[in-house]
């Protein structure tokens, strides 16, 4: 499995490398632009900072998408495209090279976080009118990966990331192999499987809430929101994986 | 003596176009089984279930008496597409992969292999000219010590001669007790390299014997049988 996993980062590096640095440098523009315009200039002001905000928003949504997006497209390109044949000739057990892909996953997803943090850590430095130290900056950053609520908190949302991704991917993935299934109507069985995954998870998660927020009252409100969203995002990920796996060794053959 | 790959009745139709039907055959250790037939006669749809690639609607498929798994995977040696490796790879990053996968794969004699037939192992494989690839495709799968070979119309980027001599060299190179199902649809290509020929028309067998018997049948090819192809 972990020959699998190094043959898959292998693939993926160059995309990702490219593209962390294209966001980094898109941050940087971002905050350098932000402080072109002094703050005595305030109808200036008001509209570079928005443009900025938004500018920054754009670019870690199409962040994120990407993040989740790569190690779908590997998947993709594994076992339907023109790489299937090699794919499915490794004598690798199914559920060992979905498993790989999930972790492949999961590792450039632990990577981006920590991009994300670099990016906004040099737009905030950049920002910043007065002088940060680097002690300072390390005192800042301690604080929050420390103890204390806060940072229970600040875990808690990078667990919520993670296990949100992993999720999408292995769903993403369960309709892939279910529209392969169909041969001849692979994009309506793509779409049909799409909807009533969606519909029946969304439902799901509708029933667990409701359920999920009478037990959890005694924790904070936000943290018992990303427990309970761990919780359920976990457990569906096994299900999925499982179902997949099945899928890819007893019924799955190349398109 | 146990056959190395076993068809019995094996059918597999893709909706109601039958690509295979009730096709039976072995091929035993140290013999070579030619697959002809006309285009979409169902070479290619019995290779794919041979590599386990492809799964029959009907009828069992053995490997050295064991149904496909990760097992037999191990056993079987495929000719892969010339596209089917990562594009991003070269030749000594590929030789790399199969050395970690394969347990049975000499990457020495790859490595050899490829110096001979002047490939540039550095040079990315999506920058290699399909002629290229599709010797390094073929260098792979026979520096593997498997006990079966698939060849399905192996390097048809090659003049027929090259192809002929190249693969005549890695046929004879293997492991004497390993089989080979090598599907063409050239007969008379087929025919010197080849022990036993299994004949598909219509998706079913039209013939299959020794492959003498082969050419005392159709001395002049079988191009009536479907329409002077």
């Amino acid at each position: 499995m972990f020959k699998i996993l190094k043959y898959d980062l292998k693939t993926t590096f160059g995309k990702y490398a490219l593209f962390y640095l294209i966001v980094f440098l898109l941050s940087v523009c971002i905050a350098f632009f932000y402080r072109l315009v002094p703050n005595e200039y305030s109808e200036y002001y008001t509209a570079v900072s928005a443009l900025s905000e938004t500018l920054g928003f754009f670019t870690s949504s199409v962040f994120w998408i990407a993040a989740v997006l790569i190690p779908l497209l590997r998947f993709r390109e594994f076992y339907f495209g023109k790489q299937a044949q090699l794919s499915l000739m490794l004598p690798v057990p199914a559920a060992a090279q979905l498993l790989s892909k999930t972790l492949h996953a999961a590792f450039w997803l632990v990577f981006s976080c920590l991009c994300a943090q670099i990016s906004s850590l040099a737009a905030m430095l950049i920002t910043s009118d007065e002088k940060i130290s680097i002690s300072r900056l390390i005192y800042s950053v301690v604080s929050v990966f420390g103890s204390g609520e806060l940072s229970d908190a600040f875990w808690l949302s990078y667990v919520h990331v993670f296990s949100l991704g992993i999720f999408l991917q292995l769903a993403c993935c369960f309709v892939m192999m279910l529209s392969a299934l169909d041969r001849k109507r692979r994009s309506f069985t793509f779409a049909a499987a799409s909807i009533v995954t969606i519909l029946f998870i969304g439902s799901l998660y509708g029933v667990y809430s409701s359920i999920g927020f009478k037990i959890l009252v005694n924790i904070s409100s936000v943290s018992a929101w990303l427990i309970m969203n761990i919780v359920f995002f976990a457990v569906l990920s096994v299900i999925l994986f499982v179902f997949t796996a099945r899928i890819l060794k007893k019924r799955y053959e190349l398109i | 003596m146990q056959p190395v790959l076993e068809f019995n009745g094996i059918t597999k139709s893709f909706g109601n176009f039958p690509a295979i039907n009730g096709v039976s055959f072995c091929v035993y250790g140290g013999v070579t089984l030619g697959v002809t037939g006309a285009a979409g006669s169902g070479k290619s749809v019995l290779c794919s279930l041979a590599a386990g690639l492809l799964r029959p609607d009907k009828g069992e498929i053995f490997v050295c008496g064991q149904k496909h798994s990760t097992k037999t995977k191990a056993q079987i040696s495929y000719l892969l597409d010339a596209d089917a490796f990562y594009g991003g790879f070269s030749a000594a990053q590929t030789v790399k992969l199969y050395a970690d996968f394969f347990k049975d794969f000499d990457s020495g004699k790859a490595y050899l292999l490829l110096g001979e037939l002047g490939i540039d192992i550095n040079k990315k494989y999506a920058d290699l000219p399909l002629s290229a690839r599709q010797l390094i495709s073929a260098a792979l799968a026979f520096c593997r010590n498997a006990r079966l070979y698939i060849l399905d119309a192996p390097l048809s980027a090659l003049s027929p001669r090259d192809k002929t001599e190249l693969l005549r060299k890695l046929l004879s190179e293997r492991a004497e007790d390993s089989a080979v199902l090598l599907a063409e649809k050239d007969v008379f290509e087929l025919n010197e390299l080849c022990c036993d020929m299994l004949l598909l028309q219509n998706s079913t067998t039209l013939f299959y014997g020794s492959a003498e018997d082969f050419s005392q049948r159709f001395p002049y090819g079988f191009s009536e049988h479907y329409g002077g192809v």
